[in-house]
């Protein structure tokens, strides 16, 4: 039961940080961007 | 002169809109919240491995999604070579990377699955070890490309391991076939199912679920890849 709790705590995990990544990478880059 | 992300996306008809990246967003999330109910809840509990096999669901249709992002890679590759154009490079690397996530997702699944079933996290099982290489495959096609400053260069030759390294997905696919492993064997073949309806249902919602979150993360990498190569013209002018 354990390792279902984990899994399933886990892999959600990996996937929004990635996407929270990739979201302040975008603002990054448009920040870059405006400030040339 | 500065680009709107409007004006990026114009450049390339591949690169989804903003509109379309939350359309993607809210079907990812829907979709997830049926699928964790569906697994956790609805599905019955497997006779043989009782909770663990819950894993199942969001571990096989990840390894799927992976598969179909390194193809996207390959195709994407053959379409550097043919036509040169960049856009076909900047598609390839957004889909590896997002790949590579799925893939490390199956590597931290598979083994929280294979310490209650088989008492250990690791064999060297022919499936798993060709799994490991495929992780190593892409992630050695990202380091690549940190290497080779000039564009087209780091397309053509991040092509051409994006091609060979596909060779790897039928390895895997194949493997439990092709040699006598610990891994579980095809649990859905052409005429031949070996699990009830609703376990297979399960999988089917965890399969369109998983799509929806890769065509959304693959926008947003996409997005960022089409800026970084406005910002490095930018930079150049």
């Amino acid at each position: 039961m354990n390792f279902l709790i984990i899994t399933y705590i886990a892999l959600p995990v990996i996937y929004i940080s990635y996407a929270v990544y990739l979201l302040n990478r975008r603002k990054q880059l448009q920040r870059e961007q405006r400030e040339g | 002169m500065s680009q709107t992300i409007e004006q990026v996306e114009m450049q390339d008809p591949g690169v989804q809109g903003w509109r379309t990246q939350k359309l993607w967003g809210v079907l990812t999330l829907v979709s997830m919240a049926v699928l964790m109910y569906m697994a956790l809840v609805w599905a019955p509990e497997d006779s043989v491995q009782g909770a663990p096999q819950r894993i199942f669901y969001i571990h096989v249709p990840s390894a799927w999604i992976a598969f179909l992002a390194f193809f996207v890679v390959f195709v994407c590759s053959i379409a550097v070579l043919v036509t040169g154009d960049r856009k076909w490079d900047d598609r390839a690397v957004s889909s590896a990377e997002v790949g590579v996530v799925f893939t490390t997702a199956v590597l931290i699944s598979g083994p929280l699955w294979a310490k209650p079933i088989w008492g250990v996290y690791w064999s060297w099982d022919p499936r798993l070890t060709s799994s490991f290489i495929l992780w190593l495959i892409y992630l050695s096609y990202l380091a690549l490309r940190s290497y080779v400053p000039d564009p087209a260069r780091r397309a053509r030759f991040s092509a051409v391991l994006g091609i060979v390294g596909f060779v790897d997905v039928p390895i895997i696919y194949f493997s439990v076939r092709w040699w006598r492993a610990l891994h579980p064997g095809y649990v859905i073949q052409p005429g031949k199912v070996d699990m009830p309806g609703s376990m297979v249902l399960t999988l089917m919602v965890g399969l369109l679920a998983f799509t929806f979150l890769y065509l959304f993360l693959l926008g947003l990498r996409l997005q960022n890849q089409r800026l970084q190569n406005a910002n490095e013209r930018k930079g150049l002018e």
